[in-house]
């Protein structure tokens, strides 16, 4: 290869970085009102520059990072920026998580420890771990199991035990955390058999260990132990029969005075916040002797100074009988009071800090038989989304079936509706009418009931602006939609406002655009921008293979896009689902082989600019992935599930940069 | 005469996105040094002499950002390399086979830190050989003889690691 190829190979990998036009277009309009505001000043030329200037380094500062500013913001006026969970763990014990620089730790029960980062998740060690927290440079996690306490060198892979307990003994060692890089915060346990049955807890003490001279001293009566370097405070939770409790206590004064009830207390890296678990009890009367008690939890942010507080989750009660038949039913007396209870539709455990303090990391259980644990990160900001952010919010909650948030961004969240059925959106604009703020998203949906189908439909919301941001009033279907789907004939129908009509019947494909032999048409997306329908074929018979075909609606042309025999390394190639991305440039279709197990599934990603595919599972050398399916498309991010290890975990594949990104 | 920032701004967003997008781990990272160096510029464009080069002006504070992001994120500062020729290619089994710009990727990696650097501020940020003398304290006239060695170097990895790929298919 000359130098001439060479540079020319450079060019192309150039062309190949894709530039974020929406950054560049807001720095812009930023950078401009800055320019005019500079302009506008009555002060004297240089003590208005200056003025000018210094405000601008701020505002520009705090419009740019959710968090800059010199004062701390107060918990109750961030705002919940995205909420989304990504890795679903099965009906286990929740363990929590930790997250440093991009990788998420993951201790599984009885499985082992995971790292989930961009290049997938994989078991970092089967050693059965109960806790992890990750120290503040991200090179070390201090773990507990079965009550004995230790180090895990994430580089050198090696394990230390620092105090031993749990089996035939009574004392367990349990909730280690970072003082510091070389301080450890652990909580020694003694238990006791019970005076009726099981077991209680004698004593539950914290301390702090320094790792480099051994020394251990006992600073406070809890668990849970938390630093916050900024006030110089211990953060723990304190059990007593009236309940839980979350303390602080400067670690130089001793005094302790209490922040909120509540549980699992964790300050966040940058030591200004504290998120916790708080179950909020409500009891209401339905006729004399019956009432109902709800018991509901939620996560909770507090200032370390206790100043501010707000939840961040919006649970509600898990309503599983109707409250007057059930009120009617029973045969009350007040002397022997009947309590229907209701917990909230979910359960929080152990929520953890990003290390760059701007999102949380929550075991979230659904309350309801069977159900699963699932890792949920919650999104952090100070500013309030727009109100197409919002939108974009709302959608993506609504498919990754985040009830709880996206009922948390409507105005009336009894309305909502759970669907599973849309695969993908495209914010299409914002506006008002009437005085109202609207913006409109086009949804696209996939229906597995009958045949292929692919519908488009125009949606428009309305929003209003509030404290806590934008939230949608009211949500309205537009006329404009396109269904496209096969009919029993077999032919291709589309659908509009103006009624239907054939687009064309199986004989209607060229010869050179069918492949020979026996076939069938396998899934079809609609393109509503270039009026045009991708679909694919089937080929039946050995050595299945799959093609893909464009149609024109306007011109009524068929177009071989490409004809695959194999995608990666699969062959004998058998079709399922397909989407597009919302520009139309990238196509995410299912597929399996005849040649592995049927519920085996991958998904080839394919650029129909370039003509050619990728399989993103395959890029995961160390993830054993057993299946991988479609989500959804946001823009030209696919959202993919993938299920390895009896775990379900979701990721996203950046179409264009052709690698994972953040989901 | 000094351009209006404003104008900079659109000259430049491209090359200075891209070499920042070219040495972070993903698009995140890259739209928050973007954002940090277009803050400082406009902060002291005033201060900016009229026979500046601009756009290495602005690259400099790119490579400042993206040094100073590494070394709050991981408490490593990217290395700058040693001065060094290096002897011959490396191995090709080291190199992941694949096609031409997969192969060229990986070659990439295995260049020396400042060869690296010649290559994200020539061909992904389009530097001129002064442009990346200036940005690297050394004279044009180097650069240029640098850049035609490490592009015949990478000649020969990049054909290494594709008929390597071909005998295994």
């Amino acid at each position: 290869m000359n130098e001439q190829q060479v540079e020319h190979s450079l060019i192309r990998l150039k062309d190949s970085i894709a530039i974020n036009r929406d950054l560049q277009k807001k720095l812009r309009t930023e950078f401009i009102a800055l320019q005019k505001r500079y302009r506008k000043r009555r002060l004297s030329r240089w003590m208005a520059v200056t003025a000018a200037m210094t405000a601008a380094v701020i505002a520009l500062a705090i419009f740019l990072n959710p968090f800059a500013g010199t004062a701390v913001v107060s918990a109750a006026s961030l705002q919940v920026s995205g909420q989304g969970s990504f890795v679903d763990i099965g009906a286990v014990r929740p363990l929590g998580a930790e997250e440093y620089d991009g990788t998420v730790y993951i201790p599984v029960f009885d499985k082992g420890l995971y790292a989930y980062d961009s290049q997938g998740m994989h078991r970092i060690s089967d050693r059965r771990l109960d806790e992890i927290r990750v120290n503040p440079d991200g090179t070390k996690l201090a773990w507990a199991s079965e009550g004995t306490i230790g180090l895990y060198d994430i580089r050198s892979q090696t394990w230390t035990v620092l105090c031993e307990g749990g089996g035939a003994g009574n004392v367990y060692y349990e909730n280690p955390s970072w003082e510091s890089k070389r301080k450890l915060l652990f909580v020694r346990k003694e238990i006791a058999s019970g005076n009726a049955h099981g077991f209680e807890t004698k004593f539950s003490e914290i301390f702090e260990l320094d790792l480099d001279s051994g020394k251990q001293r006992k600073l406070a009566d809890g668990s849970f132990p938390s630093y916050s370097k900024k006030s110089d405070s211990l953060v723990y939770q304190k059990d007593s029969d009236s309940g839980s409790r979350i303390v602080i206590r400067p670690l130089d004064s001793g005094e302790e005075r209490i922040l909120d009830n509540g549980r699992f207390p964790s300050v966040s890296p940058n030591g200004s916040y504290v998120a916790y678990v708080k179950t909020d009890q409500n009891q209401r009367e339905l006729k004399p002797g019956a009432s109902v008690e709800t018991n509901v939890d939620n996560v909770w942010i507090a200032n370390i100074d206790g100043s501010s507080m707000r939840a961040v989750t919006s649970n509600t009660p898990w309503v599983q009988q109707d409250e007057k038949q059930w009120a009617n039913s029973v045969h009350a007396d007040p002397n022997v009071p009947y309590v229907l209870m209701e917990s909230g539709l979910y359960s929080y455990y152990n929520p953890s800090w990003s290390s760059d303090s701007q999102s949380l990391f929550v075991m979230k259980g659904k309350n309801a038989e069977g159900s699963s644990m699932s890792l949920t990160r919650i999104d952090l900001a100070k500013n309030i989304l727009p109100a197409e952010e919002t939108v974009k919010a709302f959608e993506r909650a609504a498919i990754s079936h985040d009830d709880d948030f996206a009922r948390s961004l409507l105005n009336h969240p009894a309305d909502y509706t759970p669907n599973s059925d849309r695969i993908g959106f495209r914010i299409a604009g914002s506006g008002t009418v009437s005085g109202r703020e609207y913006v409109e998203a086009e949804e696209t949906w996939a229906d597995t009931a009958g045949g292929p189908q692919s519908t488009v439909t125009p949606v428009r919301y309305y929003v209003d602006k509030t404290e806590r941001g934008y939230r949608i009033d009211s949500i309205e279907k537009l006329n404009g939609g396109t269904a496209v789907r096969q009919e029993n004939d077999d032919s291709v129908v589309l659908e509009t406002d103006s009624g239907n009509r054939v687009l064309f019947k199986p004989d209607d494909i060229p010869s050179n655009v069918a492949p020979a032999g026996k076939w069938k048409l396998a899934s079809l997306a609609y393109e509503p921008h270039t009026n045009s329908l991708l679909f694919t074929v089937q080929s039946l018979g050995e050595d299945a293979g799959v093609s893909l075909i464009r149609y024109d609606i306007s011109s009524h042309a068929f177009q071989l896009v490409d004809r695959m025999d194999h995608a990666g390394s699969l062959k004998n190639l058998v079709a399922g689902n397909l989407i597009l991305s919302s520009d139309g440039l990238y196509a995410a279709l299912e597929l399996s082989s005849n040649n592995e197990p049927p519920n085996r599934s991958h998904v080839l990603v394919y650029d129909l600019k370039k003509k050619s595919g990728l399989v993103p599972d395959e890029q995961l050398a160390e993830t054993p992935v057993e299946s991988t399916r479609i989500f959804y498309m946001d823009g030209r991010t696919l959202h993919l599930t993938m299920n390895s290890e009896g775990m379900n975990m979701q990721f996203a594949w950046d179409a264009a940069d052709k690698k994972f990104v953040r989901p | 005469m000094k351009e209006p920032f404003i104008d900079m701004y659109e000259k430049y967003y491209d090359d200075v996105y891209r070499y920042a997008r070219w040495k972070t781990p993903n698009s995140w990272d890259a739209d928050d040094i973007v954002s940090e160096v277009f803050r400082k510029a406009f902060e002291h464009h005033r201060t900016l002499r009229d026979q500046t080069n601009p756009k290495a002006w602005l690259l400099t504070i790119t490579r400042n950002a993206v040094t100073d992001f590494y070394r709050r994120k991981r408490n490593t500062i990217p290395s700058d390399g040693i001065e060094q020729e290096s002897g011959d290619p490396p191995m090709v089994e080291r190199l992941i086979r694949g096609d031409e710009l997969d192969c060229l990727r990986s070659a990439l990696q295995y260049l020396p830190e400042p060869d690296q650097e010649i290559v994200s501020l020539r061909y992904f940020a389009e530097m001129k050989f002064d442009g990346i003398g200036q940005v690297l304290g050394k004279p044009g006239s180097t650069v240029k003889v640098r850049t035609g060695r490490l592009l015949k170097k990478l000649g020969i990895m990049v054909r290494r690691c594709m008929e390597g790929a071909d005998k295994n298919e």
